[in-house]
C-alpha cells in the first residue's frame, strides 16, 4: 500500500459503499461527480481505477470521498479491498491495477515489487508466528517462493499462502499467473502449528 | 463440474488439522471464494478479513454470532467442517445460516462414541455389546461387568487415541488407569471437554476378525460408496495403530456388500442426509460389525490415495466441495487402479532425529510419495497416548497385492532415528 494514503470503508444504508480518504480524490472543480463508464472517467485517475474493478457499476467522487455502486452479481466483501487498493494506488501516482486490465509487468519488475511487498507487508506480519517468506524467482509471471521458520512445515502454511500471501500479491500484481511454493516442509524444525488427529 | 457463478465456502480448519492443503487446493480448483476459519488468528488476518476469520471453534454460541455477523457482509453459500471437532460446528452454523446440511443431532450422534452406538443398536445395526462408565467411577465394578476380551474407549478422543484392549480384570484396571492419565493430560493441555472424572468411556466387546473402512458420500439421503478399504495388518490390540489401507478391497463381493449395506444403514440410523462419511467395520461371525462411523472424510493425509473421474482428475476434497456447493451433480467413480496408503508406524517413543531412505522408498515401483509429516525434534508418541502421525506412504498399481507389497518395501527402506527412546 502507498504510504500516507488512508482509506476507510463504510457501508451506506442504500447499499452503496463510501470510501473516506484523507486527501482530495480529484483535481476537478469542487463538487461531486458521478462516473458510470470508462469513457466518463477518462483522465480522472481515481474514477478510472475504481471503475476498472470488476463488479463496480458507478463511482461518485466528492472532495475526499469515493462512493461506489456495485453490480448485484458481486458482493462487497469481494470488492472492498480491491476498491481500496485501486484508490490508494491511483492517488499515490501509480497506475491502478485492477484485475484483468493492467498491462502485464515483466518478471524483473514483478520481482522488485514482490520483494518490496514481502519486506514491507508480509514478513513483518508472519514474523509474529516466527515465520518468513523468501522470494526465489519470478518465472513467466509465476512467483517462486520459499517459506521459512514457523511457516516451514506448519499445518496452516497453505492457508497463509493461498488466503493471505496470494491475495496480497494478486491485488498488487494483476498479471500474476501463479505462485509456486518450493519449501521443503518436511525439513521444518519449528512449525508454528503442528497437525494432530482430530 | 458445473460453472459456479458466485459462491463463498466457509471452511472450518482447526490449526491442528491435517486437511488444510487438500481442501484449500480443492476450493481454488473449483473457483469458489473461500473463507478459512480457525481458532487462532492468522498472522495475515489483518488485511484479509474476507479470506481469514477467527472463530471460537469450541464455543458454538460465540462462533454462530461471529459467523452471522460475517455473513451479513459476505454471504456464505456453504460450511464444511472436515474434522471430527468441526463437523458438529459446521452443522450448527449451516442450520443457523439457513443452509442445507446434516441435522445437528445426526452429526452430534456420529461424534459421540456412546450416542452413536445407542442409535445404531436401537436401529438394528450390528454393533459390539457395550456399556458406558464415568471415568471417575469405580473401575473395579466396571471390570467385573466387562465382557472379556473387551476394548476401552474414551468418548471424547478421536481415532484410536486411548483405545486399549483388555483380556482380563487386571488388564482392564491397567487400561483404565492409562486411559485416565491420557484424559488428564488432555485436560492439562486445555482439551478433553470437562473434568476427567465426569468424562465417560466406553467398554465394548472385542470383535475379532478382519477390519475394513468404507468411504462414502451421502447425496440427497442416498449413500454413494467412494471406496472400500482392506486393512491387511491385523488390529488385535492391545493398542490399535492403523497402518495400511488398500482399495479396492480383496474381500469377496458378499462381504463387501454387507459392509456397504451396514454403512448405509448406520448413516441412516444416525440421520445423516448429506456429506462425507467414513466408517470402520469388522467382519466376524458371518456378518459386519459397525465399529465407528464419522461424518467426515478419511483422516490424516490419507485422502491423497483417492482419485476420481475418467482421468483421475478429482481429489476426494474436490468431490466433497463440489457436492456441498452443488456444482458436482454426479458422484464420479474412483479410478480403476488399485491404491493404498501406509500410515508410517511410530517405531518408539522419543525425539525424531531424522528420517533417511525417503528417496529409496519413493524409487520403489508403485510408490508415488513418501510424506513425512513429523518434523525433526518432534516428540514421537505411539498409541494409545499419541495424537500425531509420523508420515504417510502412498502407492498405486494394477492390483491391491502390488500396492500392499510396494508400501511394505518402501517402509523397509526408511530408517527412522529416534533419540531418547524410553
Amino acid at each position: 500500500m502507498a504510504k500516507g494514503i488512508d482509506v476507510t470503508a463504510e457501508a451506506l444504508p442504500d447499499g452503496r459503499y463510501r470510501f473516506q480518504v484523507n486527501a482530495p480524490v480529484h483535481a476537478l472543480a469542487p463538487g461531486a461527480y458521478r462516473f458510470a463508464s470508462p469513457a466518463d472517467a477518462a483522465g480522472v485517475p481515481v474514477a478510472e481505477a475504481v471503475l476498472a474493478v470488476p463488479g463496480v457499476d458507478a463511482v461518485v467522487l466528492s472532495d475526499d470521498a469515493v462512493t461506489v455502486e456495485k453490480q448485484s452479481s458481486h458482493e462487497w466483501c469481494d470488492l472492498e479491498e480491491q476498491v481500496q487498493y485501486a484508490i490508494t494506488t491511483a492517488m499515490s501516482g501509480m497506475q491502478a491495477t485492477p484485475e484483468g486490465v493492467a498491462p502485464a509487468m515483466d518478471d524483473d519488475a514483478m520481482f522488485d515489487t514482490v520483494v518490496e511487498i514481502f519486506r514491507a507487508e508480509i514478513n513483518p506480519q508472519i514474523a509474529s508466528h516466527g515465520g518468513a517468506v523468501e522470494l526465489i524467482d519470478v518465472q513467466d509471471g509465476t512467483v517462486v517462493l520459499r517459506m521459512q521458520g514457523g511457516c516451514q512445515g506448519c499445518g496452516m502454511a497453505s492457508v497463509t499462502l493461498r488466503q493471505g500471501i496470494e491475495g496480497t500479491l494478486r491485488r498488487a500484481l494483476p498479471s500474476l499467473k501463479g505462485i509456486q511454493d518450493v519449501t521443503d516442509h518436511a525439513a521444518g524444525t519449528n512449525p508454528y502449528f503442528s497437525s494432530a488427529k482430530t | 463440474m458445473e460453472e459456479l457463478l458466485h459462491a463463498r465456502l466457509l471452511l472450518l480448519l482447526p490449526t491442528h488439522t491435517y486437511r488444510a492443503d487438500e481442501f484449500v487446493d480443492a476450493t481454488k480448483r473449483i473457483g469458489v471464494d473461500l473463507t478459512v476459519a480457525s481458532e487462532v488468528p492468522s498472522a495475515l488476518e489483518e488485511g484479509h478479513a474476507t479470506e481469514l476469520l477467527t472463530l471460537e471453534l469450541d464455543n458454538p454460541e460465540a462462533a454462530v454470532a461471529a459467523t452471522i455477523a460475517f455473513a451479513k457482509r459476505c454471504p456464505i453459500s456453504a460450511v464444511i467442517g472436515p474434522d471430527d471437532d468441526t463437523a458438529v460446528l459446521a452443522a450448527i452454523l449451516s442450520r443457523d445460516l439457513g443452509l442445507a446440511a446434516n441435522p445437528v443431532s445426526a452429526v452430534q450422534a456420529a461424534r459421540s462414541k456412546a450416542l452413536q452406538r445407542e442409535r445404531l443398536r436401537d436401529a438394528g445395526v450390528p454393533v459390539p455389546d457395550f456399556c458406558v462408565h464415568a471415568v471417575g467411577a469405580d473401575p473395579g465394578a466396571a471390570a467385573s461387568a466387562a465382557p472379556y476380551p473387551c476394548v476401552l474407549k474414551p468418548i471424547s478422543l478421536s481415532a484410536s487415541r486411548g483405545v486399549i484392549r483388555a483380556n482380563d480384570r487386571a488388564e482392564f484396571l491397567a487400561a483404565h488407569a492409562r486411559l485416565r492419565a491420557i484424559l488428564e493430560s488432555e485436560e492439562g493441555d486445555g482439551g478433553g471437554g470437562g473434568q476427567v472424572k465426569d468424562q465417560q468411556y466406553l467398554v465394548e466387546r472385542y470383535v475379532p476378525g478382519p477390519e475394513y473402512a468404507v468411504e462414502g458420500l451421502i447425496v440427497d439421503g442416498g449413500l454413494h460408496i467412494l471406496a472400500v478399504f482392506d486393512k491387511p495388518d491385523p488390529l488385535e490390540g492391545p493398542f490399535f495403530e492403523e497402518t495400511i489401507y488398500v482399495t479396492p478391497s480383496r474381500a469377496d463381493s458378499r462381504v463387501q456388500n454387507s459392509l456397504v449395506d451396514a454403512t448405509g444403514r448406520a448413516a441412516a440410523a444416525l440421520g445423516l442426509v448429506t456429506g462425507p462419511v467414513h466408517a470402520e467395520l469388522r467382519y466376524s461371525d458371518g456378518g459386519p460389525w459397525l465399529i465407528e462411523l464419522a461424518a467426515r472424510p478419511i483422516g490424516g493425509k490419507c485422502s491423497r490415495v483417492l482419485r476420481f473421474g475418467e482421468e483421475s482428475e478429482y481429489s476426494l476434497e474436490d468431490v466433497i466441495v463440489g457436492h456441498t456447493l452443488g456444482v458436482m451433480r454426479q458422484v464420479p467413480r474412483r479410478e480403476e487402479r488399485a491404491a493404498g496408503v501406509m500410515m508410517i508406524p511410530i517405531p518408539a517413543p522419543g525425539t525424531l532425529e531424522k528420517v533417511t531412505g525417503v528417496e529409496a522408498a519413493e524409487a520403489e515401483p508403485g510408490v508415488e510419495e513418501v510424506l513425512i509429516t513429523a518434523h525433526r525434534g518432534q516428540e514421537l508418541v505411539p498409541l494409545p497416548e499419541g495424537s500425531r502421525y509420523l508420515g504417510f506412504i502412498f502407492a498405486r498399481a494394477d492390483t491391491p497385492e502390488l500396492v500392499e507389497s510396494s508400501l511394505r518395501r518402501a517402509h523397509e527402506k526408511l530408517e527412522i532415528r529416534v533419540s531418547g527412546e524410553q
